[in-house]
């Protein structure tokens, strides 16, 4: 293999951020680029400069250029698209979630491990911002062992979409066509890569039946973790407020780390020893996590200056953060496949987090008993 | 107007009653107090002008009061609640009713034979300030049908000196002494009065043990309402974060309100229509919805804008003792019932059956209320 990582991208609505990071990345050359519909992809590769098309990820995945591909199809595509790859000898680097059945995860190890390739998914709100650095305070220790965590993924589709609740595509299906949390990768996925642990069971209760869809209006989540640990999930793509779809928390035996709720709260770390104790009626004391801006990664400063995030930053905006450590991601990923490092998001991380979404359905559907998740080890 | 003659039992938290009530509620005479401490009884008694002064409740009971607010320690609370009703005192009773199953189902026994003998449960959070505003909201149809509430409520405990033998034996018990989420009404209770359904079913599961203690580090439990709606709760006494015990955000059709984490964050209202997209509204905004009872206070008693949500837990606690009042002198169910009460309770009993069951759903029985 060369330094630097050739590859395609399958799927050009998600994708196309996928082109800018692989161009702006510096160990990707991107090779080639593939969609079904044919205007979007010779649109995309004028664009950007891209110089082989495909219309047929089949295609794309058979040419002898290409490592690896990145698979942004839509998600109830993702099972049968990246084995292709895979079965085509290709490395693949899948958007969320790995699949929407258990046998289909089932196949796609089957498929990793006859072809030898590797897969890791592209979990982009591992990469968010504050939580690179909170995810280094835990490597340091400073928050002791982590024994609780929690997040909310709260959107609006009858806020910002006229044929709601008609989405149509992917979303229609994984949203609002099963109960429980299947979309649950962006909430569970960022936790589980900071505590390096799985589920064990998943336990779910839903509530509010409004609409013509399967899904519930909201679902509420406990994960039992590998370590003995718990995690709480929320989930609803029909709440009347604003959308949440960066919150986090997690509690340790020596700190807490919670993301803002509001416009007026900020990323908020408290310390043992660090920040002053509470009493009665006189709580303790939250500090700005870019109050540990020293603390942050190595390679932050290759993505942002750390001047620019002085302790007063609220840096509370949702849309603004969701995407902001893609490039770092794909940098990543790249590094892994490039130099046989481990794999940030591997396969048996990313099968356990979707298996957890998928069987939520069932636990509601029991009546909110814990179901067991299967390890999907290669 | 008529004025219900009450005695306060147990100063410890009793006291803040007391003064409530003779600062601020005009439908309480507080005509006696008592604690088995005669100093701290005495004391309280003359420097507040009591006209009498008691040691034991069994010497309150054989008096003409109406009503006894009951403030004694939570392991009393199911023995005095009995007492009280059989011997036809109305009962404003602290958080939480009782600590066994068996318990709740005598204080049941004990309303049913007295049937004009009102019992409530003392859950000042159902009247917490902001919240009162958002349940106005709602009965004005402002958030559509009610489907989902949840609540925090997060102490910390284990950096004090001497933890635990340090802190008083009832905390002890109730907070430490057993898994689940015993200490649940300050969470539940408001949820359940706001949303306006009670529980079917809890779900209860943990985050590993503390060493030193029975109870979980910290537990999160699901609950089904009797009107298909959920309720989350977490729950943590030795949590290594500020405290955070007000936290409330409930959602419906149309609305939701998210109650401020602390620091700099607010009380946050969005209404369909009313709001922007993306909008937050402070619930201040809506000020006007405040029910009209908060003028007993004086005029700017409190300022809103400084309401951040950690401290304020008793502000509304006078509105609660008007509330108990007018139901003895009107002859209502008071707002919060003993089958309310007994349902909340006993929830949080039975999380730590569901949690001791690895997080099997448990029934919450009815007691025949």
């Amino acid at each position: 293999m060369s330094d630097k990582l050739r590859i395609g991208i399958c799927g050009l609505n998600r994708g196309r951020v996928h082109i800018k990071n692989s161009i702006a990345a510096d160990n990707i050359e991107l090779v080639a680029v593939c969609d079904i519909n044919r205007e979007k992809a010779d649109l995309r590769a004028a664009e950007y400069g891209v110089k082989k098309v495909y219309y047929d990820h089949r295609e794309l995945c058979v040419d002898p250029d290409i490592d690896a591909v990145i698979m942004a199809t839509p998600i109830d595509v993702h099972a049968e698209t990246v084995i292709d790859a895979l079965d085509a000898g290709k490395h693949v680097m899948s958007e969320v979630i790995v699949a929407t059945t258990l046998e289909d995860i089932g196949r796609i190890r089957d498929a990793i491990k006859r072809s030898g390739k590797t897969y890791m998914m592209l979990e982009n709100y591992c990469y968010i911002r504050p939580l690179l650095i909170i995810e280094n305070l835990v490597r340091q220790g400073k928050f002791g062992e982590i024994y609780y965590a929690e997040s909310d993924y709260l959107k609006d589709f009858q806020e910002y979409n006229p044929n709601f609740p008609n989405i149509g595509g992917w979303r229609q299906k994984t949203y609002f066509g099963r109960r429980g949390h299947p979309y649950i990768t962006h909430t569970l996925g960022p936790l589980l890569n900071i505590m390096k642990e799985r589920v064990k069971t998943v336990t779910c209760m839903a509530a509010g039946h409004s609409f013509d869809m399967v899904a519930d209006n909201t679902a509420g989540l406990m994960l039992e973790t590998d370590g003995g640990h718990l995690i709480c999930l929320r989930s609803s793509f029909v709440s009347p407020r604003p959308d949440s779809v960066t919150y986090y928390s997690f509690e340790g035996t020596l700190g807490t780390y919670q993301a803002p709720q509001g416009p007026a709260d900020y990323h908020k770390v408290y310390i043992d020893g660090v920040c002053r104790r509470g009493s009665w009626n006189a709580p303790g004391e939250w500090k700005n996590v870019y109050e540990f801006i020293g603390d942050r990664p190595k390679c932050w400063d290759k993505y942002w200056n750390a001047a620019d995030y002085p302790a007063t930053l609220l840096d509370n905006d949702t849309y603004e953060l969701y995407d902001s450590g893609a490039l770092m991601m794909l940098e990543h990923f790249a590094d892994a496949l490039l130099n046989g490092k481990e794999a940030p998001v591997s396969f048996a991380d990313a099968a356990n987090w979707t298996a957890a979404g998928l069987l939520s359905a069932d636990s509601v559907n029991r009546g909110c008993v814990p179901i067991a998740v299967p390890d999907f080890s290669l | 107007m008529k004025r219900v003659k009450t005695a306060v039992v147990g100063l410890r938290r009793g006291a803040t009653l007391a003064k409530f009530a003779l600062n601020y509620v005009k439908s309480i005479e507080i005509v006696a107090v008592c604690d088995l401490n005669r100093e701290l009884a005495d004391k309280f008694a003359l420097e507040n002008g009591i006209p009498a002064v008691y040691y034991e409740l069994d010497e309150v009971l054989k008096t003409d009061v109406e009503a006894v607010i009951l403030a004694t320690p939570i392991p009393d609370h199911a023995e005095h609640t009995i007492k009280t009703l059989n011997a036809g005192k109305h009962l404003l009773c602290e958080v939480i009713s009782a600590t066994s199953i068996e318990d709740c189902q005598r204080i049941a026994n004990a309303c049913k034979a007295n049937p004009s003998v009102r019992y409530m449960m003392e859950e000042n959070y159902c009247w917490y300030r902001p919240l009162t505003i958002v349940q106005n909201m709602i009965k004005a149809g402002l958030f559509g049908d009610m489907y989902y509430g949840e609540s925090d409520y997060l102490m910390d405990f284990q950096f004090r000196a001497g933890f635990p033998d340090s802190v008083q034996p009832w905390r002890r018990k109730t907070y430490f002494g057993r898994r689940g989420h015993p200490y649940i009404t300050h969470t539940l209770g408001p949820l359940c009065y706001t949303l306006g359904s009670d529980i079917k079913t809890v779900t209860c599961l943990g985050a590993g043990s503390h060493p030193g203690v029975p109870a979980d580090r910290t537990c999160v439990l699901l609950l089904q309402t009797h009107d298909g709606g959920m309720i989350r709760l977490r729950n943590s006494f030795m949590c290594t974060r500020p405290d955070l015990y007000t936290y409330y955000s409930v959602q419906g059709t149309k609305g939701c309100y998210q109650g401020s984490v602390g620091a700099t964050d607010t009380h946050k209202v969005h209404i369909r229509g009313l709001c922007g997209s993306q909008e937050w509204r402070d619930v201040y905004d809506f000020r006007g919805l405040l029910p009209k009872e908060w003028d007993m206070y004086p005029k700017d008693f409190f300022d809103d804008s400084e309401d951040n949500g950690t401290t304020k837990y008793d502000s509304g606690t006078p509105l609660l003792l008007d509330a108990f009042a007018k139901s003895i002198i009107s002859n209502t169910t008071p707002p919060v019932s003993a089958k309310r009460s007994l349902n909340w309770t006993a929830a949080g009993i039975l999380s730590e059956m569901s949690i001791n069951n690895s997080g099997q759903p448990v029934e919450i029985p009815d007691f025949g209320l």
